[in-house]
């Protein structure tokens, strides 16, 4: 269950302890502006869990996916576009790297004191952590770009394009243009939702902690002022760096495990097809989500 | 026939492996198309280890290494992450060869002077070719 509570200025606070649902914010241009709330798993919109659910003060919030429908598999096929993509948001940063989100989380200010062999850490302040993801999908059909003769024939391997001129060349979604478009957002759709777990499993349950430090004064004892704060990361699981970079890295090989089921695999190119003069050239792609 | 496979390694930067698969016959061989998309913004590797991460990602390139006589080494978390397209099945000639490299210094955490085991399989579910071999990583 997901707990929420709307807070002053529109923070929203989840209960991280629970189990994880993925959360899926769209902000996007869709044709159905339903789409566009806020609706976990279960197909419950936020607004109605922040009237049900009793409150506990968290410090992290999943703002959901921006989504950019900008691409077009005629151009991703000849190395034009880029491939559907989703990236972390943390803090308003995109994340690429693990080490681009170790710069990104907003570190905790920890108050250090204590003489000669004898120091103690406790946490000072906490600070909010807003994560989200970018979304960069297939746009709607048709697709379509001009290229050379030459490389319709390394696309396609049909011996009539080659030469000198230009062929129109089109990737044909099978069975149909939106039903690849429609498939291919299904499939970064479950990117974000595993992003979305991840983060309260993982910088969420350590947020907990470290607010839950900061609540109670916990002192973190060592016999220098970087061993009692070493000791208190060490008790919060890592530092945030270090948490925000298993974060990142825990969402790769949660892709990689979609990835390798049936409805998560790759798009596939099939069926080339030419004008004799090669002036239109085409392949159908399928995409199994 | 059988096409023929091997796993050579070149240790003169870094560790790279190349998985080779030869056709002997008289027939074309068609295989899986190891073409991938160019990497992604931000990507800190080569484009090699861009192309491993999405044959791995999507299954069509198992690697397993071993320290020697020890449990299978952990890789790296380098992923693609990025959606991928599949291109036409690949028609090797006869006597054609299709080179896969893969730099493994890239994807696992290597010991200087420490042996290893490497497989690598690559295919899909028309033909998958696997060998393997024995490195020693640089000092």
């Amino acid at each position: 269950m997901l707990r929420h509570e709307r807070q002053q200025g529109g923070n929203t606070k989840e209960d991280l302890s629970a189990p994880t649902q993925p959360l899926v914010q769209r902000t996007c241009a869709c044709e159905d502006e339903a789409r566009a709330q806020a609706v976990t798993g279960m197909g419950i919109t936020a607004e109605e869990e922040d009237r049900e659910q009793p409150v506990l003060q968290r410090s992290t919030s999943w703002a959901g996916a921006t989504v950019h429908e900008t691409l077009s598999p005629a151009k991703i096929a000849v190395g034009t576009q880029s491939s559907p993509i989703t990236w972390e948001i943390l803090n308003g940063t995109i994340i690429r790297s693990g080490g681009a989100a170790a710069a990104a989380i907003k570190v905790p200010t920890l108050s250090i004191s204590g003489s000669g062999s004898s120091f103690t850490a406790k946490v000072d302040s906490v600070p909010a952590q807003t994560a989200g993801a970018d979304e960069t999908v297939l746009g709607p059909g048709p697709w379509r770009t001009v290229i050379t003769k030459a490389a319709a024939g390394g696309l396609t391997g049909l011996p009539v394009c080659s030469g000198a001129g230009n062929s129109t060349f089109r990737m044909k979604g099978s069975p149909s243009d939106r039903a690849v478009y429609e498939a291919n957002r299904r499939h970064e759709d479950r990117h974000v939702a595993d992003h979305g777990a991840n983060f309260r499993a993982i910088v969420g349950a350590w947020d907990t902690k470290v607010q839950d430090a900061k609540n109670k004064g916990t002192a973190f004892n060592g016999a220098s002022g970087p061993a009692a704060e070493a000791a208190l990361w060490a008790a919060m699981g890592g530092t945030a760096g270090v948490v925000a970079t298993r974060w990142f890295d825990q969402d790769g090989i949660s892709g990689d495990a979609y990835h390798a089921t049936a409805k998560g695999g790759p798009m596939v190119h099939s069926n080339p097809k030419a004008a004799a003069d090669c002036s239109w050239s085409s392949l159908d792609v399928t995409n199994p989500s | 026939m059988t096409p023929h496979t091997s796993l050579d390694f070149e240790t003169t930067s870094g560790v790279w492996a190349h998985l080779k698969i030869r056709n002997e016959g008289t027939q074309p061989l068609r295989l899986h198309n190891p073409r991938t998309e160019a990497p992604t913004d931000g990507w800190e590797h080569s484009k090699e280890a861009y192309q491993a991460a999405i044959l791995r990602s999507y299954g069509f390139l198992d690697m397993e290494l071993r320290a020697e006589g020890e449990r299978p080494v952990e890789p790296l978390p380098v992923h693609a992450r990025a959606g991928h397209f599949v291109a036409l099945p690949l028609e090797l000639p006869p006597g054609g060869e299709l080179d896969i490299a893969v730099p493994v210094h890239e994807l696992y955490r290597l010991q200087p002077k420490s042996e290893y085991d490497l497989s690598l399989t690559y295919g899909d579910d028309s033909g998958r070719y696997r060998a393997a071999g024995r490195f020693r990583a640089p000092g």
